[in-house]
């Protein structure tokens, strides 16, 4: 399903791609509005972009907390993001400092 | 909800309370995923890692608003459920499961084109004939203008020539106001003579309706002058039958009424007014009728300047009419005028007949759209099962009222797509029933907005039977269900059905109610004491051409040769002459009777009159009451003598002999009454008979336009063309009009009547059938499901009499329950049809009880089918199935 690259998701996939895996995090990391957040993850997971993994649960339960939901890029979503990169040369510089992966 | 060890703080409780309630939002499949992931994100910002400091005041803050924004998420996963492709795979997933069951399908689906059918043909009538505008331009601004009598009562009369006038002069409203007498011409070129419906009218008639001619020119200025009024405008279809739509019969000179006139224009094809008009002529008014204020015959038309309005006329007109009021008080004191839209005008006489239909047919899809409710109400308890399984299989309950839905939109949008083809079909029949006017021309048929409304009907009906089974499943405890085994759609399933099946019968009955009084009215109406012998009588209408016939001598002596040949013929009983074959009822006449009234009023008796040959009473075997008949002795030759009817004695000399008393009327001459004659209906079936007054045509010819009234030996279609011959054997240019047995005018008299009881009849039986339909569903399905109760009942000794009855017992239960509530709704609603009745009162208790018990006889029907099979159950295998 095609989905229409804004400025909003660029800044998404870039956050995930720099580290920022879960939604909190994505939140705090891009600085947009909170509630738009998610309903990016949602339009561009369902748009296969995204792909989400549960933390798994023994982690979780070693840390004595609830298994969190990871998202990351599928090879779609990383060329996605080379075009958004491109289309808005901001959105690169949003995470300057974080290494890819 | 915490994994951690330790108490959670109050905002994050808050937090998760708020998750929680987003999540209903959030469409069952993806519910639970959902509020692990936002729980999990809400325990972890409360609970930073490593540990720090537990979150200050703002941060805290910011997570609640955060929580908040699940409400936003939750909204797109539940768009996204909602994508074509779900909507499509719903569809496909519909009609599959529509496929399944056919014969709940085909009966569902005859139900809903049934009743779209029904609603769409009779919507595109009233379309037609009540919402299309005029086909002029600007057609708001056409009005017509009546006088009407404060006194008296009197309403819509027509206008005397001098108010007109003065209208015409005074009046700033109008931008063109004209007049016109209905009447009609003889033409005897291109082909046989013919006589051609058509209006006297003032020059600027056409001006009014702002329509120039396709040929030639409107009339002149100068056209209302005797001497340059021998003009003709012919209508379109005129023209292209009399004259072969040949253009050059502009300028062609033509034989109107044995007079040279010429033809100055063809009107374009759309144009009719009035609607039987075939041809226009300048009207010319006589000094009579330009000197008589009390001479009411000109139809008045205006076409409203633009900055004026049917209210600012009005008002106008009403300052004038006072004025003429002041000027005239002889004939014009209590006169007024009365502004009215054209268009309302020329649609008053159907229009309550229309929306009696409309009204009837909107009980049909309301009648369909609760019968489909039910069938889906009984075929959703059997799929309890089939949804109980979706819903463990993870389909929320969103989901499932989202696919009945869409299978019940499937269904009427099939339907009205069936139901739009039964519309095409029905409105060819309902125009061959009975020809529909369109005011202005044009034909009734289905357009735009037609189809909008069929598209409308049939998604409002969806939803509408589509909401009762959702509604139904959305209350259920679907686990409950799947452990129960059986399907069991619960009690109310069963007091929605009752609910519906009570309804549908009660609206039903009203329908029938209103069909069974509409078929009382036109026997009523056929019934009517005529007054006369109608069987084998055969009439046959000419008008003499003035220009053939100038005086009374030569009219005289045409009608007695006519009567005299007439009856030399074989098949000829007798034959005698009436201006007006009954029931046509002619204008009325102010009536003298000498000694007691000494002067011309306006408010002496008034009685209808009619010139007709000596032997008519004996012709047309109306009875004597006193007195004698007619003889031919009643000549130029004889005294001056006239023959009343009972009501004429009645009303103007009651408790006295009328015979030897003399009268005046039409001409200042006294005329002796010599006889009493029984009443006749002449003045249309079904209403009262007022007085009338008959006189011999060789004293006075009173109209040349004749009716030839003809008994014959046998069938009097079998004489038609020997009554032709032996009038043209006389005058070979006169065309006969209308020529039928008596019996078969009077019977087209009543055609409204009988078009209304006849369509009511057909909606009638159709909701009756559709109750039925109803009754059998709910008690087949209520048979199905207490299988098992009925088994042990009969294992434990009752009878199958016993089941049987039980099971119509139930039945019948509800069929009173919809009788009763149907004769109230039918007291309260059947006053609309009160005037279209004709001796039957709309509350009539014979009519009420006939059709309660009709129901009645249905629901049992219905129901003995269902109640047969239950008695026959074996209790062996009735139990095993459980």
């Amino acid at each position: 399903m095609a989905i229409r690259m804004t400025y909003l998701t660029g800044v998404v996939l870039e956050a995930i791609e720099s580290g920022h895996r879960y939604g909190f995090d994505i939140m705090d990391a891009t600085g947009v509005p909170d509630g738009t957040v998610y309903p990016a993850l949602r339009r561009l997971e369902q748009a296969g972009l995204l792909e989400a993994t549960w933390e798994d649960a023994a982690d979780a339960a070693l840390k004595n907390r609830p298994a969190r939901k990871y998202y990351r890029l599928t090879p779609e979503g990383s060329s996605a993001l080379a075009q958004a990169r491109v289309r808005f040369p901001g959105v690169a510089r949003t995470f300057p400092d974080v290494e890819p992966g | 909800m915490s994994t951690r060890s330790g108490r959670p703080t109050s905002a994050e409780s808050l937090a998760h309370a708020i998750i929680r309630l987003a999540a209903w939002l959030v469409p069952i499949g993806r519910r639970h995923d959902f509020r692990r992931e936002w729980s999990a994100e809400v325990t972890w910002g409360f609970t930073p890692d490593p540990p720090r400091s537990p979150p200050g005041r703002l941060a805290r803050l910011r997570l609640l608003y955060r929580s908040f924004t699940a409400v936003f998420d939750a909204l797109t996963l539940r768009r996204q459920e909602f994508t074509l492709e779900s909507v499509l795979k719903d569809f496909r997933y519909a009609i599959r499961s529509l496929l399944r069951r056919p014969g709940f399908t085909a009966l569902a689906l005859m139900t809903v084109a049934l009743g779209i059918g029904a609603n769409t043909a009779i919507f595109s009538v009233v379309n037609s004939v009540l919402l299309r505008p005029l086909p002029y331009p600007d057609p708001d601004q056409l009005v017509m203008v009546w006088e009407n009598d404060r006194t008296r009562g009197w309403d819509r009369v027509p206008t005397n020539v001098e108010d007109f006038l003065a209208w015409r002069s005074e009046a700033t409203a109008f931008s063109a106001l004209a007049a016109g007498a209905n009447g009609s011409f003889t033409i005897a070129q291109g082909g046989e003579p013919e006589r051609v419906p058509g209006m006297r009218v003032t020059a600027d008639f056409f001006d009014v309706f702002a329509v120039p001619p396709l040929l030639g020119r409107p009339f002149g200025p100068e056209a209302n002058v005797e001497g340059a009024h021998r003009e003709v405008v012919l209508s379109h279809a005129l023209w292209e039958r009399r004259f072969g739509g040949d253009a050059s019969v502009i300028g062609r000179t033509i034989d109107v009424d044995g007079d040279s006139y010429q033809v100055v224009a063809v009107m374009p094809e759309g144009f009719h007014f009035p609607s039987a008009a075939r041809m226009w002529a300048p009207i010319v008014f006589s000094d009579a009728q330009l000197q008589d204020r009390n001479w009411h015959f000109l139809l008045t038309l205006g076409r409203l300047t633009d900055a004026s309005s049917v209210l600012a006329a009005q008002a106008e007109m009403r300052t004038i009419s006072a004025r003429l009021e002041e000027a005239y008080p002889e004939s014009n004191s209590g006169w007024g005028a009365d502004v009215q839209p054209l268009h309302s005008e020329m649609t008053n006489g159907v229009r309550q007949t229309l929306l009696i239909l409309l009204g009837a047919v909107g009980f049909i899809l309301l009648i369909a759209c609760a019968n489909v409710a039910n069938l889906l109400l009984v075929r959703a308890a059997g799929r309890a099962r089939e949804m109980s399984v979706r819903a463990a299989l993870g389909a929320g309950k969103l989901r499932l009222v989202r696919q009945l839905l869409t299978e019940s939109l499937v269904l009427s949008v099939a339907g009205a797509v069936l139901g739009l083809g039964l519309a095409y079909i029905a409105l060819d029949a309902l125009l061959t029933l009975s020809p529909i006017v369109v005011p202005g021309g044009g034909e009734v048929h289905i357009d735009v907005k037609v189809l909008g409304l069929t598209a409308l009907a049939a998604l409002v009906t969806g939803l509408a039977f589509g909401v009762v089974p959702a509604t139904t499943v959305w209350k259920t405890d679907l686990q409950g269900t799947l452990k129960e085994g059986r399907g069991q759609a619960g009690g109310t399933g069963k007091r929605t059905r009752s609910i519906l099946v009570i309804s549908e019968t009660a609206m039903a009955l009203v329908l029938v109610t209103g069909a069974g009084l509409m078929i009382q009215s036109v026997r009523a109406l056929l019934d009517v004491d005529v007054g006369l012998r109608t069987d084998h009588m055969l009439v046959a209408q000419f008008t003499l051409p003035a220009a053939a016939y100038p005086d009374q001598e030569q009219q005289s002596l045409f009608f007695d040769q006519l009567i005299e040949r007439t009856q030399a013929l074989p098949s000829v009983v007798g034959a005698a002459l009436t201006p007006l074959a009954p029931p046509a009822s002619g204008g009325q006449y102010h009536v003298r009777v000498e000694g007691v009234h000494d002067a011309w009023t306006m408010d002496l008796p008034v009685a209808r009159a009619r010139s007709v040959s000596a032997n008519y009473f004996e012709v047309m075997e109306i009875p004597l009451v006193r007195g004698r008949y007619l003889t031919a002795t009643d000549d130029q030759n004889g005294d001056a003598v006239v023959v009343v009817d009972r009501a004429f004695a009645d009303a103007l000399f009651p408790g006295q002999d009328p015979l030897g008393q003399s009268i005046r009327s039409l001409l200042d001459t006294p005329r002796r009454i010599v006889g009493v004659v029984g009443n006749v209906a002449n003045s249309g079936l079904g209403n009262e008979a007022g007085p009338t007054y008959y006189f011999p045509y060789q004293q006075q010819v009173f109209s040349t336009t004749m009716n030839l009234m003809v008994r014959t030996a046998g069938d009097p279609n079998a004489a038609v063309s020997d009554v032709q011959e032996a009038v043209w054997g006389l005058d070979s240019s006169l065309p006969l009009v209308g020529v039928a047995p008596l019996e078969e005018r009077l019977s087209d008299s009543v055609s409204q009547a009988r078009f209304n009881s006849t369509l009511l009849t057909l909606f009638a039986v159709l909701a009756m059938v559709l109750a039925g339909v109803g009754i059998y569903g709910v008690m087949a399905y209520s048979v199905g499901a207490r299988t098992g109760e009925l088994g042990l009942r009969m294992a434990l000794g009752a009878s199958a009499g016993s089941v049987l009855n039980m099971v119509v017992g139930s039945a019948m239960k509800l069929t009173v329950a919809g009788v009763l509530l149907g004769v109230a709704a039918s007291l309260a609603l059947t006053r609309v049809l009160s005037g279209a009745l004709y001796q039957v009162e709309p509350s009539d208790p014979v009519t009420l009880v006939a059709v309660s018990a009709t129901l009645m006889i249905v629901g049992l029907a219905a129901s003995y089918i269902p109640a047969l099979r239950a008695s026959r159950l074996d209790p062996l295998v009735a139990l095993r199935e459980e």
